[in-house]
């Protein structure tokens, strides 16, 4: 495709550089930035411009943050004692969306995948177990995905905390809710009965 | 199970191309590469989530398209089904039965028991052990859902531990920790799969003794051994045992991805004693054996796909052969042949078989 300005160009291909974008959306979004009449485009740019130098890791959980400690670690009505481990920052947005935890979170950055080149080194594992000695952990959530990789991570941590007086839990994996028992997959349906757990006796 | 309707989109060199099947025997008949095998291959692809011959989707879809999609109406008893399976470019496949999506291979394989004849399987299940475990892997699938899980879990850790290995070796370090979790989570489903095979094997041997009887009239007794480092042994006991030689060779020596199926004939190794007509005639029992167990296991009739073999058969094998495809052993027969009509005459009778003569991906007749 052949562009009239150069600016235009340069901004379509910055914006199809990104994942899941291609030309033509990016040209989409570039034309509709030029046309737009409001700041959209100023703000757009100040955000973009701000991000790298502004936007840090949270010293303890690792988490994206504007300090070096971030507001859920900052926050005083989060519950002491009890970590959630994630894999990366949007499985944490998603479990905060549901504003049914009220601990802290670790996350690690990936997970262990020798395939891929990555090992426990490459992962925030060792400061997962610092923190666990510092800050008087009592129970540590796994909510990683029940992947293969997933698996090995979780199991390569548990491991690691061989020894500790520490109460180790993991997500629940079963039928989802709302779900229907007849549409479940055998594999997931078989991990509910074996993993089943205790209902309340009527009274 | 019975295939009533099959249609292709964009599949191989089927453009877009509807078959209607009214009887149990359907023939296929054309000159080389006009498509004859592919129509089988859509049928076992229906079945299995796969190709018996292409490794990779992408290489399914006809020339300069962007898709394939294959439809199929099949019935049981009175239960209908349909079935159609599509795949997208770089979108991966989706399964879809009576209108609701299948997310995992895993469940579907199975509704429709497939056997698959071709030549090629001869050269193919003598050449090593990796293609016979692929045989019994096949077989196996089409009756255990958790047989498919087992597999895919122990051959994605077998990968990231030996990926492991060479990383220890490059980087010239040790964590005894992750090998052990890894190992730890291929000893489950490596004793889960070699249990199954142990069993299937077992049951496999009278079947095929009597199969191939009938096709060979030999006297030859016939048999399946299966070995496997897991014979007695405990996975984990046997990876800590060849832990130095794992190390040095930067591969992991133990598992099931090392057992082995031999053939056996008069209790000597088959590809070293027998003739060509016995190793034909022991691979098509072989085949046969397979479509019996999966029937007495699934109480469904599989599809019995016979690609080519006429050519390759004497007449004497081939009428036997017939023979056993006449009684009611067998449900329903897809049978390929170069020379349009010969096996038509064969079978002899329209009124028993549907017939079909395909030229560059069309019914012609």
């Amino acid at each position: 495709m052949r562009y009239p300005s150069q600016t235009l160009e340069k901004l379509v291909a910055a914006i199809a550089s990104l994942p899941g974008i291609g030309k033509k959306t990016a040209l989409r979004l570039a034309l509709h930035l030029v046309q737009d009449k409001s700041d959209k485009a100023a703000v757009l740019g100040n955000a973009l411009s701000r991000l790298k130098d502004e936007i840090r890791f949270c010293i303890h959980c690792h988490a994206l943050s504007d300090t070096d400690e971030c507001s859920i670690c900052q926050a005083p009505s989060r519950k002491n004692g009890v970590l959630c481990i994630v894999e990366n920052i949007r499985d944490l947005m998603a479990i905060e969306d549901t504003a049914s935890f009220h601990g802290r979170y670790h996350i690690l950055g990936g997970l262990i995948s020798p395939i891929d080149g990555i090992g426990p080194a490459d992962l925030n594992i060792e400061t997962l177990i610092d923190r666990i000695d510092k800050e008087g952990i009592e129970e540590l959530i796994m909510a990683i995905s029940p992947t293969i990789e997933g698996e090995t991570t979780s199991f390569y941590i548990s491991k690691k905390l061989a020894g500790r007086n520490l109460r180790l839990t993991t997500i629940a994996r079963g039928v989802s809710f709302g779900g229907e028992l007849e549409y479940a997959d055998e594999l997931t349906l078989s991990r509910s009965i074996s993993a089943r757990i205790p209902y309340k006796m009527g009274t | 199970m019975i295939l009533k309707e099959l249609t292709l989109v964009n599949f191989k060199n089927y453009k877009e191309e509807k078959f209607r099947f009214k009887h149990r025997l359907i023939t296929i008949s054309g000159d080389n590469g006009m498509g004859k095998t592919n129509a089988l291959d859509a049928i076992y692809f229906l079945a299995m989530g796969k190709s018996y011959f292409v490794g990779s989707d992408r290489n399914l879809i006809h020339t300069d398209q962007e898709f394939f999609r294959v439809d199929a109406r099949l019935e049981e008893g009175d239960e209908k089904f349909h079935l159609v399976i599509k795949n997208r470019q770089g979108q991966g496949k989706e399964i879809e039965l009576n209108g609701v999506r299948i997310a995992r291979l895993a469940d579907h394989i199975g509704l429709v028991p497939v056997v698959f004849i071709t030549p090629d399987d001869v050269h193919t299940l003598l050449s090593g052990n990796e293609e016979r475990r692929v045989f019994i892997n096949n077989t196996l699938v089409q009756l255990n859902p958790q047989y498919l899980d087992a597999l895919a879990i122990y051959n994605r850790n077998l990968k990231q531990r030996n990926a492991l290995l060479k990383d220890f070796w490059d980087k010239q370090y040790w964590d005894q920790d992750l090998l052990d979790v890894i190992t730890d989570a291929m000893s489950a489903p490596a004793h889960f799969i070699h249990g199954v095979r142990t069993s299937l094997i077992n049951q496999f041997n009278p079947v095929l003794q009597e199969y191939y009887q009938h096709i060979s009239q030999g006297r030859e007794t016939v048999s399946l051994i299966y070995s496997s480092q897991l014979d007695g042994n405990n996975f984990k006991d046997l990876s800590i045992k060849n832990g130095q030689k794992d190390k040095i060779t930067q591969r992991t020596s133990v598992g099931i991805h090392k057992d082995e199926i031999n053939f056996f004939m008069n209790n000597r190794p088959l590809k070293d004693f027998a003739s060509q007509g016995q190793l034909k005639s022991f691979i098509f029992g072989l085949k046969l054996s397979q479509y019996a167990y999966l029937k007495a296991q699934t109480h469904k009739e599989p599809i019995l796909l016979l690609d080519d073999v006429f050519d390759k058969l004497d007449q004497g094998r081939v009428e036997r052969l017939l023979s056993l495809m006449g009684d009611t052993n067998f449900g329903q027969i897809f049978i390929t042949d170069t020379h349009i009509g010969r096996t038509a005459q064969l079978i002899n009778g329209e009124e028993i078989a549907d017939h079909f003569t395909i030229a560059g991906g069309k019914i012609t007749n």
